[in-house]
């Protein structure tokens, strides 16, 4: 496979995706058949049912009244009738030329399209671990984005907003953690692997998929193995043009606060502090001072949403197009944030000829966040802890600007009035992206067809962020600071795949992918960072009067990837999957840069067999049951290789210039390969009562080996980076339950549904049999999580406490502890060695949920209806670290009311020690004070809607309107004293999980809208 | 169609034979060790490179004079409390944890230090360039390599000695003994001696001259109390005529008198450099801001109060010694044109030297662009004073201990003292001389005063153990053949 031949690759697989193929379109016999379609269940006609013909080219769809009228080539031909929410009816035409169709309501899922990797199959034929979620789904919620429309919806897809700042990125775990490394999912939109989720606007999607399994993943290769979500946005339909209108209007609120202390009450605990530590007190008379400010309050606003959507969709038999336009516009409930989202998109498919088809699917979109810091735990840097920290005597504004603190007891330390950097302190990062995917289809002969595709991601970065001069009390900036950023990024893949399929003897049932994909990728950014400025209303970075840093940074990645699959079925009774791929990556050194990765599985319909016919109530049984091996490469690039870095300067000369410095950051492993999961699962699909019930059943084992990890060096080595290497081994076991029930009784339609899924997470192996610690979080040089063999990722680690000394007595009967006094902690002395040491840290919990759930349900009567969605996780602990700085005397600022509760002599508290000044036993170390319980139960979403009745719209003149109100994250369920108990990774590391930095809580919303169809 | 299946097989034709081509990449951002090491310039670039550590954390940044003052009894870790700066009260109050922060900086960037002089000494040698300029740059490299082991030696006693480029697999390495670590100390000072020139020109001020590596050989052997060996070198100084006292003591610590004749050995920094503030890259101290006073209320002089000088120290200068103003700010001191107020500071001192002093400075106090002097020449003459002694060449050393004192207007030393006495003037000079430049801690352990003197300053309680650090245990952690020192 070797070859040194220098040959213009791409532009020869371009010029395959490019070519263009003209026959003659099919003429067709001129039988026409009219008719109108109905829904059984209430006899209103249905405009917009897609109709088309049965193995043949060509469509229509019925119109407003419900009529359609359509060309077939012969009285052979089947219609095929679709509808959302109906189920599916083929009618063949026979002598007929009228039909009065009815459409029953979709009961029945088992016919349902699931898209698969690279293709369709139908859900009765599926035998891996595959979850689907509706357009019909999606609409029901007011979301920004994708992954927040996936939310409790899907069994064993655990999903976490990080933050509930407005277009903030969301954590997606499919099948609990599977490495310690970077465990999302691949995204493939629209077929293709890649692009920003971000960009889409959910309510351009037809589809989304989860591939769950090994089995079902296992043809994504070398990115598979954290599961891969596939969104399929919508395509036009045959019939007239369909113009739908969506405008959505909200306000959201903070959902919580967290009760601090007022001006006087912190007074008095400050002094109090003070006096502990033989120090002067601060404050002369607390009981001047009242409330004094709520930060919280003063940080938060009223926000409001904005959403508007268009579309414009239909077709004739050969051309179909989708074209949509959206505009998205939040406010952040918390002073100096937002998003804003405008997208376009155009799809089209265009059928030339009998055998040649193209498509293509453009968006267009620009978001643009503003933000404000909150990525900094600890400390004031982070807006939402420097609110919380604000010396409650600070007003807002003092003569006509922001107040600052008078004195170092006003709190200096803790930085500067929160609201005023909010306000003038700006962040704002633009992207543009453009994501194409063009395809060409071939059906050279019968049951043979060629697809070549293209997929196109360009993405424009643009970030700045501009922090004016100040001067409020004793704070000040006298210097303005701007950093820029400019960055792009360009990747395209190419993949064409050929499948047969037949049947023999009509029992055996063969599909045949075979398929391969090249893909690039190159990301360049250029950041630079000034200060000075004479006008600061002009914050270009020539008007600087000092450039800070100035760097550039390019990256660039490229896979090649073979795969192939054969499903065969035999009387649709008995079903087999093979897949079989073949990866390679610029990522891995020559020796090391393929992976294969297999996968099997198989599937018995037993309702299928004689022996249970006579069961009439039981509309499927399945029995699935797959194997698989799925990879993942997310790891920086060029880790096999010996670099250099060139920006190592020193100084010289009177003039202190810098010089350059050359030497290298890292050591190569030039062993470094694929991370590999293995997936074991077996799973039960059941449909009872004419598909009113529908249970599904999994249990899974996911191995993971050869582990991607830097496993830590010795400092000795000089060098600070960590290399990755293939060390370790993770397993993730658990359950996964979804059981749904729908019925109709006369007008009123209802169903319930369920999920419930479970994971253990067990680290078998780390390479080095270490324990790794977690980053350092900041400027505090402290690691809250470890991970260790024989646990699970990222587990809290810290001291035990027992208690409080009530008095001298307690402290000379307890392990020498220094410093401490009556009042203060009683740590654990875990190892029993007489004395409390950093030895005597221990786990203190995992921030993984014993179980995660979610339950929704629907109902509609006459024109009304009413979804929700309520989701939780139970048994999870959460790092509150906000209690480090909130809860302890030795830290200026503000405080929790909790504290009012302290220990003042002996007998008044066990819990929360005495305030002091310098905290001499170090109470405020990491410690099972700052674990708490992370379970919840919240209502995400729900929504009441009313759609007009067929004669208002007909007054109207429209084909549909539907006005209604909804809410999300109305009311949460838990026990945790921080703002949101949903909180996901710091930086998206796995080892900083589950860890309240004082992240932007994620707000409650409550919105207004109206759908109109002309 | 035949178009279609040819065009198809080409495809797949083109595929297999331009794979590998799609799949080697190189970073556009570095070189690789393959095409570098081959120039002048690379050469010097790769020197370059090994001062680079001598501004991180675990050097003159923040370690190297925080554990130098503040486990003495010159200063408090200061204002702040006890959870703000853990790492600097452990020091303060002895009780030093193997977490500790400032060792653990001072460890990995020693060894970072060690890890790039020893790729610099691994390739320089074979290529092809001037060869003076690649003596220099061999013995510069040397020179750093013992001068960041001297670090590490001092601090923890027996340490890993690496003196080539590791494998990803042999990075494992235990403690060799404290001795041999000396040896090699000593000998990369030597070869460094007699190579590098007594001095640069004007724009590369600041690379290590044959005084700095004999001074510093010289203190080295201080250390192993080999006074002859020491004298010899301390005595090639002197002569070379190049270093002398300036005239205001005060002026060691202002930017204009950089690299002046006063200064053996400097490390350089600069505000506003490429890799921004505070992290190790960048090429600014966190001197300033960590120094500064916490409560001054001004842009350009709010700090943390770290590095507080001791009522103790502020009683050892003799009455009208003017380097009391220029060590302390306190009571009657200006700074940055302003009148320093005693409640800046909870006991109303601050350490003055390495604060930015200039008049409206209002920049980033975590980017300081204030040198670092690592060795003065009035501590080359008050080492070969207190050499001489010790060889009981007592009435020799007078004059150099003079030198010293003189130049801040203060008496000789009385005549006639016997060597016991004299020693103790000597230290007592030292003390006052280099009060807060990080060298107090180190004196009380090398002339065995530490213990003694700590206990009698009565903060913490000092344990004879202490005199060795911790190694860190992170360290321990990933590298099970290093053995903690005893008591920690």
């Amino acid at each position: 496979m070797k070859t040194t031949k220098k040959k213009k690759c791409l532009e020869l697989l371009f010029l395959f995706a490019a070519i263009f193929i003209l026959t003659p379109t099919l003429k067709a016999q001129e039988i026409i058949v009219t008719g109108r379609v109905t829904a059984a269940s209430t006899g209103k006609t249905l405009p917009g049912v897609n109709i088309t013909l049965k193995n043949a080219v060509g469509g229509t769809a019925t119109g407003l009244n419900g009529e359609f009228k359509i060309k077939v080539p012969d009285e052979n031909t089947v219609l095929v009738f679709s509808f959302i929410g109906f189920k599916t009816k083929e009618i063949k035409v026979g002598n007929q030329r009228y039909l009065e169709v009815q459409l029953l309501d979709n009961i029945d899922s088992l016919s349902e399209l699931v898209v698969v990797g690279y293709g369709t199959k139908r859900r009765s034929e599926v035998t891996s671990a595959i979850s689907s979620i509706s357009a019909e789904d999606i609409g029901k919620q007011t979301t920004t984005n994708i992954s927040q429309a996936m939310q409790g919806r899907i069994a064993g897809v655990n999903i976490t907003q990080n933050s509930g700042a407005p277009g903030s990125g969301i954590s997606v775990n499919v099948r609990g953690m599977g490495t310690i490394g970077n465990s999302s999912p691949l995204y493939v939109i629209d077929g293709i692997p890649g692009g920003n989720i971000n960009s889409i606007n959910p309510q351009n999607v037809k589809s989304i998929e989860i591939l769950k399994d090994a089995s079902a993943a296992a043809i994504y290769g070398a990115n598979g193995a954290n599961g891969v979500v596939l969104i399929t946005t919508k395509g036009g339909r045959i019939g007239e043009a369909q113009i739908n209108f969506g405008i959505t209007y909200g306000v959201q609120q903070l959902s919580n606060k967290m009760d601090m202390l007022n001006a006087e009450q912190y007074a008095r605990m400050q002094n109090e502090a003070r006096a502990a530590s033989g120090l002067e007190t601060y404050w002369d008379d607390p009981s001047s001072l009242g409330e004094g400010t709520d930060w919280q309050d003063a940080l938060a606003r009223n926000a409001a949403v904005q959403k508007y959507n268009m579309s414009v969709s239909g077709g004739t038999e050969s051309l179909q197009y989708f074209v949509s336009g959206g505009y998205y516009d939040q406010e952040g409930v918390l002073i100096g944030s937002g998003f804003d989202r405008a997208s376009i998109r155009i799809n089209a498919d265009y059928q030339i000829s009998d055998i040649v088809k193209i498509g293509n699917r453009l968006s267009l979109a620009r978001t643009n966040q503003a933000s404000i810091p909150e990525d900094y735990p600890f400390a004031s840097d982070n807006r939402i802890v420097g609110a919380l920290q604000m010396s409650p005597t600070v007003p807002v504004y003092r003569n006509g600007s922001f107040a600052g603190p008078r004195g170092d007891f006003e709190g200096n330390s803790q930085g500067p009035n929160p609201v005023g950097l909010a306000t003038i302190n700006t962040v704002s990062n633009e992207v543009s992206n453009v994501l194409n995917r063009s395809y060409i289809e071939i059906n050279p002969i019968q049951n043979l067809m060629i697809k070549s595709e293209l997929g196109i991601d360009y993405t424009d970065g643009d970030y700045k962020e501009f922090n004016p001069t100040y001067d409020w009390g004793i704070t000040s900036n006298s210097i303005a600071q701007l950093y820029r950023g400019r960055s792009k990024s360009f990747g395209w893949t190419s993949q064409t795949t050929i499948t047969y399929q037949n049947t023999y003897k009509q029992a055996h049932d063969f599909n045949l992918l075979a398929g391969f994909s090249v893909s690039e990728s190159r990301y360049e950014s250029i950041d630079a960072s000034a200060q000075g400025f004479i006008n600061e209303n002009v914050t270009v970075l020539s008007a600087a009067s000092q450039i800070n840093s100035l760097s550039e940074y390019i990256e660039e990645q490229a896979m090649v990837g073979y795969f192939g699959r054969l499903n065969y079925s035999y009387k649709n009774k008995y079903l087999v999957t093979a897949n079989i791929r073949m990866d390679g990556s610029s990522k891995f050194g020559s020796e090391n840069r393929y992976g294969i990765f297999p996968s099997f599985s198989v599937g018995w319909r037993i309702s299928e067999e004689e022996f249970l016919s006579d069961l009439d109530f039981l509309t499927d049984l399945k029995l699935r049951a797959s194997w698989g091996q799925a990879g993942n490469s997310q790891i920086g690039n060029y880790n096999y290789a010996t670099r250099l870095n060139l920006s190592q300067y020193y100084v010289f000369g009177n003039e202190q210039d810098i010089v350059p410095g050359v030497a290298p950051i890292s050591v190569p492993n030039i062993d470094v390969r694929w991370e590999t999961t293995t997936q074991t699962n077996i799973g039960l699909d059941l449909a009872m009562f004419e598909d009113r019930i529908n249970f599904t059943a999994d249990y899974y084992i996911k191995n993971t080996t050869d582990m991607l990890i830097p496993v830590p060096i010795p400092g000795s080595s000089g060098i600070a980076e960590a290399p990755y290497q293939n060390a370790g081994k993770v397993l993730n076991k658990g359950l996964e339950l979804s059981l749904s029930y729908q019925n109709t009784i006369g007008d009123f339609y209802y169903n319930v549904g369920g999920n419930f899924a479970t994971v253990k997470n067990k680290v078998l192996d780390l390479g080095s049999g270490l324990p790794i610690p977690s980053p350092i979080l900041y400027r505090e040089s402290v690691r809250l999580t470890r991970t260790e063999e024989g646990r699970s990722i990222g587990e809290f680690y810290g001291y035990k406490t027992n208690g409080l000394f009530q008095n001298q007595e307690d402290i000379n009967n307890h392990a020498s502890q220094p410093g401490a006094e009556p009042g203060d902690i009683r740590f654990v002395d875990i190892n029993n060695d007489g004395m409390i040491s950093d030895a005597d840290r221990t786990y203190l919990g995992s921030p993984i949920p014993d179980f995660q759930f979610g339950f929704n349900a629907s109902a509609s009567y006459k024109n009304f209806d009413i979804s929700l969605l309520i989701s939780g996780v139970y048994g999870n602990k959460l790092m509150n670290t906000m209690g480090y700085r909130l809860l302890n005397g030795s830290f200026i600022g503000n405080k929790m009311a909790a504290v009012l509760n302290r220990w003042t002599g002996p007998g008044t508290s066990n819990e929360m020690p005495r305030l002091t000044w310098n905290d001499p036993n170090n109470n405020a170390r990491i410690s099972d004070r700052y674990v708490e319980d992370g379970s919840y139960m919240r209502l995400k979403t729900i929504q009441i809607g009313y759609n007009l009745s067929s004669d208002l719209l007909e007054k109207v003149g429209a084909r549909s309107v539907r006005i209604y109100a909804s809410g999300r994250n109305l009311f949460t369920l838990t026990n945790y004293s921080g703002l949101d108990p949903e909180l996901g990774k710091v930086n998206n590391n796995n080892l900083n999980n589950g860890i309240d930095m004082g992240n932007y809580p994620v707000p409650r919303s409550f919105f207004l809208g109206l759908n109109i169809g002309f | 169609m035949k178009l279609i299946k040819g065009l198809l097989v080409l495809t797949l034709v083109v595929m297999v034979g331009c794979e590998d081509q799609i799949l080697n990449l190189k970073s556009p951002n570095e070189v690789t060790a393959a095409n570098f090491y081959q120039t002048e310039d690379d050469a010097i670039a790769a020197v370059n490179a090994v001062y680079d550590p001598l501004q991180y954390r675990g050097l003159f940044k923040n370690s190297y004079w925080s554990i130098g003052d503040i486990t003495s009894d010159d200063a408090h870790k200061g204002d702040g409390g006890k959870s703000d700066g853990p790492a600097w009260w452990e020091f303060d109050l002895f009780e030093i944890k193997t977490t500790n922060a400032l060792l653990g900086d001072s460890w990995r960037d020693s060894y970072t230090g060690i890890y790039r002089a020893n790729i610099a000494l691994e390739h320089i040698p074979n290529i092809a360039m001037d060869e003076d300029l690649k003596q220099r740059l061999i013995g510069e490299a040397k020179f750093l390599r013992g001068f960041y082991y001297f670090w590490l030696v001092r601090l923890f006693g027996d340490v890993p000695l690496i003196l080539e480029p590791q494998t990803l697999g042999e990075l494992k390495v235990g403690r060799t003994d404290k001795a041999k670590v000396y040896e090699l100390i000593i000998q990369d000072m030597s070869e460094a001696a007699s190579v590098l020139p007594e001095s640069y020109p004007e724009s590369q001020k600041g690379r290590i001259t044959k005084g700095a590596a004999n001074g510093m050989l010289a203190k080295v052997f201080m250390w192993q109390k080999q006074w002859q060996k020491a004298a010899d070198r301390l005595k090639k100084v002197i002569d070379s005529g190049v270093y002398g006292l300036l005239d205001n003591y005060a002026n060691n610590f202002e930017s204009a008198y950089e690299n002046g004749k006063e200064s053996v050995f400097e490390v350089q920094f600069v505000e506003g450099g490429p890799n921004g503030a505070w992290g190790n890259a960048s090429d600014g101290s966190i001197q300033h801001i960590s120094i500064a006073p916490r409560n001054s209320g001004l842009p350009g002089l709010q700090g943390w109060g770290f590095d507080m000088p001791t009522q103790d120290l502020v009683d050892a200068f003799e009455p009208g010694d003017p380097r009391l103003m220029a060590t302390v700010l306190m009571e009657g001191s200006t700074i940055q044109g302003k009148e320093y107020d005693p409640a800046w500071s909870s006991t109303g001192y601050n350490s003055r030297k390495y604060l930015v002093k200039r008049d409206g400075f209002q920049g980033n106090g975590s980017d300081s662009p204030v040198n670092y002097r690592v060795m003065r020449y009035s501590e080359v003459l008050l080492n070969y004073a207190e050499v001489l002694n010790e060889l009981g060449r007592t009435p020799e050393a007078y004059p150099f201990v003079n030198q010293v004192r003189q130049r801040v207007g203060l008496d000789p030393l009385p005549a006639g003292m016997g060597q016991a006495e004299f020693r103790e003037a000597v230290y007592h000079e030292r003390r006052v001389e280099l009060a807060l430049e990080g060298h107090r801690w180190w004196d009380l352990v090398r002339t065995g005063r530490a213990m003694e003197v700590m206990t009698a300053h009565g903060r913490g309680s000092i344990q004879e153990y202490n005199l060795l650090f911790p190694i860190p245990q992170s360290e321990i952690d990933v590298n099970p053949k290093l053995t903690q020192n005893p008591g920690y």
